[in-house]
């Protein structure tokens, strides 16, 4: 029994001893993988880089990272595509909205942001034109949604609603034209190297 | 990992309590493990923490067209310095505005305890040669013009499509519809350098085989049946029948559209109507005249407006000649396809302007008078009468009279009705002053420098254009401090007469310089355009540095373009915005040819052409070949010049290599008196002290073989036969004309000193100085008066004291004494041919009056001689005066000057004429 229970404690031991063992090497193993997979340069952080090219400026993935953050906190199911077609298009306006007011040298996005807001006021919205003899089909085509108010009651919401609806689609052409007579470079991922 | 840790020790404890081996064993085993950890881990514990975001170092891969210290420059990011993702950001859209980059990658990793960072760009490659393969019909020209691509440019892959786009619509318009197009990009063996290929298959054209249009026009349609179809000859052909048909009053011919099919070109034309004119009782303006005024034949209809407009223009006409009473009226009528116009004139008597009268004015009727368009003792042209009465009361304006108003202009007829006396019934009005200027919200800038630069005091008539100026003066002032969003308001307050006016400044932050990017330079090194600048990072803004840098960019001669633009606000230090600089260039064409042809009465035809190219390998350097030929030179010339020498400012490095050949001819007989050939080098530096000195030091040496001397030219054994003369010449000048080539005020000084001496290895030794004083002086307008006097010696250290022919002072000529031909002054050897001397002195004076269009006139009295040796002077001055006509070009006037001889010797001419370019001195 004692040979018996000795042999079984050797044995034990020596499975102890190979457990140890493999501990050992697997320890080795995954620090060495860790080591370096941090420490190798073939395997180095990307910090930045530019994503986009529009005339004479540049879209950086961090930029657009923090942009498409921000999009899918509101939307996750926003494209990649559409958040980065966004900043070009608001590249593109606030290029011609500084063409018009030179001499702003913030870089502020505020204010940035407020002067395409006036560029697409004064250059786009200014220019849209509603006759009232479309407010009125719109009064009569929707007579449900205005509740039995007279004409003149809601002449001036209609009016609104229009001039949002051809301000979107003239919007949509301004971009569209701005887009055909600009340069556009989009490479979001590290594209092939030139011939 | 602290699990795996507790792990161990937790089989460690139950191992020993239950196997019984050695501790020392497993002892070894857990130790070596806790050092393995320790040394794995600690890396990774050191990149978690913050020091490993010190950078340690910055490594670029990829940039082959700018210099790597450029790059790391512009990202801004230094080796010592916290990582900042923001600052990374800014650096690469900064490193971006160079516009070579496609893409700029940042990259990093841990190394030395910190962070390496790795830039990895790529660069927009160039395109060194656009290769054609193909293109028969369309020349290589045209297909260039097409495209857009240029050789030199950028390669843009995005516009490959566009390219082969164009490039088809080309080649259809031309006739080609089926032509296929490949274009790539091939690789040089250089990197970020592109061939771009061309392949054309033009494929069949399309053939005009017969043309359709009517047979009176076929004539003026100039394209023929087995002509290529190509559009725009077939456009420009309407464009040209049209023409034709408006000169045969057409006036709204239809040409087109054209059709063609299955080699059939119809043409289809309608002539429309044809307008007759006829002028009946034009005299003063011809009918040729009077016909420039009608709109038919641009609106392509004959309305009754059109017919109004008309009339109205031919009225203007006549006014505008003097004739106030004309009266112009019209009958159309139309027959067939015929419309007549007859204009029926009549023109009354011209009118002359006697006399202009102002009433109600306390300032110079003349004063008036001379700011109004109309002028006394002319024919009147009413059409000028409102200009003129706003030119009145904008004068008065300007001059404080605000309420100035013009009551009445009173047309006076005297004399039949011929002559006219204009009266302009003025009421002034009081005058209003400035009575009171104020600034608010002025802080870093004080009320007194701002009033300094203003130029409005008190007391100054009220004016609004004097007052707009002073505002831009004061945001010039601000600007010129750096405050580059400095904004002035005017507020002024009038008060009876007295005005007060109210600077109101919003000052803005005052901006700095931060990195000045560099954009264009494709062949020429960054420092080369660095070391022009005269402003540097961290220095205020201020315009006229930037102008000045821009100047002095411009004055290289490399760029066509060079423009200054300020980026937007980046970062604030110290309360100050820094903004980013950006330089953007287009370099020109570094090479240019040179060709020049010119007469002289010495030379005779003179020619030169010459090869320049002043950019070598980027550093501005110029080197160049030139060949000078007439009558009595050739010469060729192969230069080098560093213009920045050790690199330092205003140092220039000349090397020259020469050869030579010149003849010294008689002006009159042709005959030569002696050849030299002379073949030599030249080194020479030049510095610009200040604005006005200049200092050179030369070095040259030059085997100089004289030959086919005259006997009697002859002074010394030098004088024939070939000798090496290495000289060193020193000058200094000092140079204060406004015009190298035409000076009006200024002078010119000048010293130069020549020693030849066997140090220097020459086979003869001498030393020979020159002195030059020239001053210009604008007597009255257009007349300049000029003097010059200019002298030299010189000392031969040889066993003869003569100088060699080559080195000796010659006078007589077009630049020296003009009574006198080419080098004939002087002493003159056996067989009276002149031999040049060691010693000369020479004065001139000139009067030099402008005639206008660019002619001018010259009276002149030159003196001077030539002596051989010291104790020859004694020999008496040589006289000349005379006059001289001029013509200003660009490199000078060309001159056409008659010298005569006052102290003339027997046998000798009365004078020279003499034929050149520029002037005497």
């Amino acid at each position: 029994m004692r040979s018996k229970k000795k042999q079984s404690i050797g044995q034990r031991a020596k499975g102890k001893d190979n457990f140890l063992r493999r501990v050992f090497f697997l320890t080795l193993y995954a620090l060495c993988t860790l080591h370096f997979a941090l420490c190798s340069d073939s395997h180095a952080d990307v910090l930045d880089r530019i994503v986009a090219i529009v005339n004479k400026e540049v879209v950086l993935q961090s930029e657009y990272q923090k942009a498409l953050n921000t999009a899918r906190k509101s939307d996750v199911n926003i494209s990649e595509a559409r958040v980065l077609d966004e900043m070009i298009n608001r590249i593109l306006l606030l290029e011609q909205a500084k063409r018009l007011r030179p001499g702003n040298s913030s870089n502020k996005a505020a204010d940035d942001d407020a002067l395409v807001k006036e560029y697409i006021e004064k250059r786009i919205k200014s220019s849209i034109h509603v006759p009232i003899e479309e407010i009125e089909a719109f009064y009569t085509n929707n007579t449900e949604r205005f509740s039995g108010k007279e004409f003149l009651e809601v002449k001036d919401e209609i009016e609104d609603i229009l001039v949002v609806g051809k301000l979107r689609l003239k919007l949509l052409e301004h971009i569209k034209e701005l887009r055909d007579n600009a340069y556009i470079r989009v490479r979001l991922s590290a594209g092939p190297d030139l011939p | 990992m602290i699990n795996i840790y507790c792990d161990i020790n937790h089989s460690k404890w139950r191992h020993s309590r239950e196997s019984g081996n050695p501790e020392k064993y497993r002892g070894k085993i857990l130790a070596f493990i806790l050092l393995l950890t320790s040394y794995f881990l600690l890396p990774i514990y050191t990149y978690a923490s913050d020091s490993d975001k010190v950078i340690r170092a910055i490594e670029v891969e990829g940039l082959h067209r700018i210099d790597k210290k450029e790059l790391i420059e512009l990202i801004d990011l230094r080796v010592g310095r916290i990582f900042d993702e923001d600052e990374l950001a800014i650096g690469i859209k900064r490193a971006f505005r160079k516009g070579i980059f496609y893409d700029i990658q940042a990259v990093s990793g841990p190394y030395d305890g910190g962070t390496k960072l790795k830039y990895v760009v790529k660069e927009i490659p160039l395109i060194k040669k656009i290769v054609m393969d193909g293109n028969k019909k369309v020349s290589v020209r045209d297909i260039k013009k097409v495209i857009p691509y240029k050789e030199g440019d950028d390669f843009r892959e995005e516009y490959l499509n566009k390219a082969k786009t164009d490039l088809l619509n080309h080649y259809g318009r031309k006739g080609f519809p089926s032509a296929e197009v490949t274009i790539s990009a091939e690789q040089t063996d250089k990197p970020a350098e592109v061939h771009l290929n061309i392949q054309i298959n033009e494929g069949p054209p399309l053939i005009i085989n017969t043309v359709d249009i009517a047979a009176d026009l076929r004539w003026y349609f100039k394209v023929s049946e087995g002509d290529i179809f190509d559009k725009d000859a077939v456009d420009l052909q309407i464009k040209n029948l049209k023409e034709y048909l408006k000169s045969e009053n057409y006036f709204n011919p239809v040409a087109g559209p054209y059709e063609f099919r299955d080699g059939v070109l119809v043409v289809p034309v309608n002539k429309g109507q044809r307008l007759e004119m006829s002028f009946i009782g034009n005299y003063a303006v011809s009918a040729k005249d009077l016909k420039k005024e009608v709109p038919f034949f641009e609106d392509g209809e004959v309305t009754d407006e059109a017919v109004q407009e008309a009339l109205d223009r031919m009225k203007s006409v006549y006014l505008g000649e003097g004739y106030y009473y004309a009266q112009v009226a019209a009958g159309k009528r139309t027959e067939d396809e015929v419309i007549k116009l007859d204009f029926i004139i009549f023109e009354g008597k011209k009118v002359f302007l006697k006399k202009i009268e102002f009433e109600g004015t306390s300032i110079s009727s003349e004063a008036v008078k001379s700011i109004i368009p109309l002028t006394g003792g002319k024919p009147y042209n009413d059409n000028l009468l409102a200009a003129s009465r706003d030119s009145v009361l904008r004068f008065y304006n300007a001059l404080g009279y605000i309420k100035t108003d013009i009551k009445e202009i009173e047309k006076d007829f005297q004399e039949d009705g011929s002559q006219l006396l204009l009266k302009f019934i003025i009421a002034e009005g009081p005058q209003t002053k400035i009575e009171g200027i104020q600034f608010e919200g002025n802080r870093d800038i004080g009320s007194s420098e701002i009033e300094n630069a203003l130029q409005l005091k008190k007391g100054s008539p009220y004016n609004l254009v004097d007052i707009g100026d002073a505002r831009y003066r004061i945001i010039s002032l601000y600007n010129s401090k750096g405050y580059m969003d400095a904004r002035v308001e005017v507020e002024s307050r009038v008060e009876e007469d007295k005005a007060f006016i109210t600077f109101k400044v919003t000052e803005n932050r005052p901006s700095v310089i931060g990195k000045i990017i560099i954009s264009g330079n494709r062949q020429t090194k960054a420092k080369i355009i660095e070391r022009e600048f005269t402003v540097t990072e961290g220095d205020t803004y201020n315009y006229e540095d930037i102008l000045t840098t821009k100047q002095r960019l411009y004055k290289l001669g490399i760029f066509n373009e060079v423009s200054v633009s300020v980026l937007e606000t980046e970062k604030t230090e110290d309360g100050k915005l820094v903004r980013d600089m950006l330089v953007s260039l287009k370099e020109g064409n570094p090479g240019s040819v040179e060709i020049s042809l010119g007469y002289g009465d010495y030379e005779r035809f003179r020619s030169s052409l010459g090869i320049n190219y002043n950019n070598l390998g980027g550093y501005h350097r110029q080197v160049g070949l030139k060949g000078d030929f007439s009558a009595v030179k050739e010469r060729y010339t192969f230069s080098f010049k560093e213009p920045w020498l050790f690199n330092q400012r205003d140092l220039l490095f000349t090397a020259l290599l020469i050869k030579e050949k010149t003849r010294s001819v008689n002006l009159d007989t042709r005959d030569v008196l002696y050849k030299i050939d002379r073949t030599g080098m030249l080194l020479g530096i030049e510095k610009v002290i200040k604005k006005e000195w200049r200092a050179t030091l030369n070095y040259e040496y030059s085997f100089v073989d004289t030959k086919d001397v005259e006997p009697g030219v002859i002074l010394s054994r030098e004088d024939s036969g070939t000798i090496g003369i290495g000289s060193a010449t020193p000058s200094l000048f000092y140079d204060t004309r406004d015009d190298p080539f035409d000076p009006t005020r200024g002078s010119l000084h000048g010293i130069v000193v020549k020693f030849a001496s066997k140090a220097l290895l020459s086979e003869t030794e001498f030393i020979k100085g020159t002195v030059q004083s020239s001053w210009f002086f604008p007597v009255i307008k257009r007349v300049v008066f000029a003097f010059s006097l200019r002298g030299g010696a010189a000392y031969s250290y040889d066993t003869i004291q003569e100088l060699p022919l080559v080195e000796r002072f010659f006078l007589g000529g077009r630049t020296t004494v003009r009574g006198y031909s080419n080098d004939t002054l002087g002493p003159k050897g056996a067989d009276d041919s002149p031999t040049g001397g060691n010693i000369f002195a020479l004065g001139n004076l000139e009067f030099r009056i402008a005639l206008g269009k660019g002619f001018g006139l010259v009276t002149f009295m030159d003196a001077g001689n030539v002596w051989q040796l010291l104790q020859d002077v004694r020999m008496k001055l040589k006289y000349t005066s005379g006059a001289g006509l001029r013509y200003k070009t660009p490199i000078g006037p060309i001159s056409l000057d008659y010298g005569h001889k006052m102290n003339r010797d027997r046998g000798e001419t009365s004078g020279e004429l003499h034929f050149s370019f520029g002037h005497a001195f």
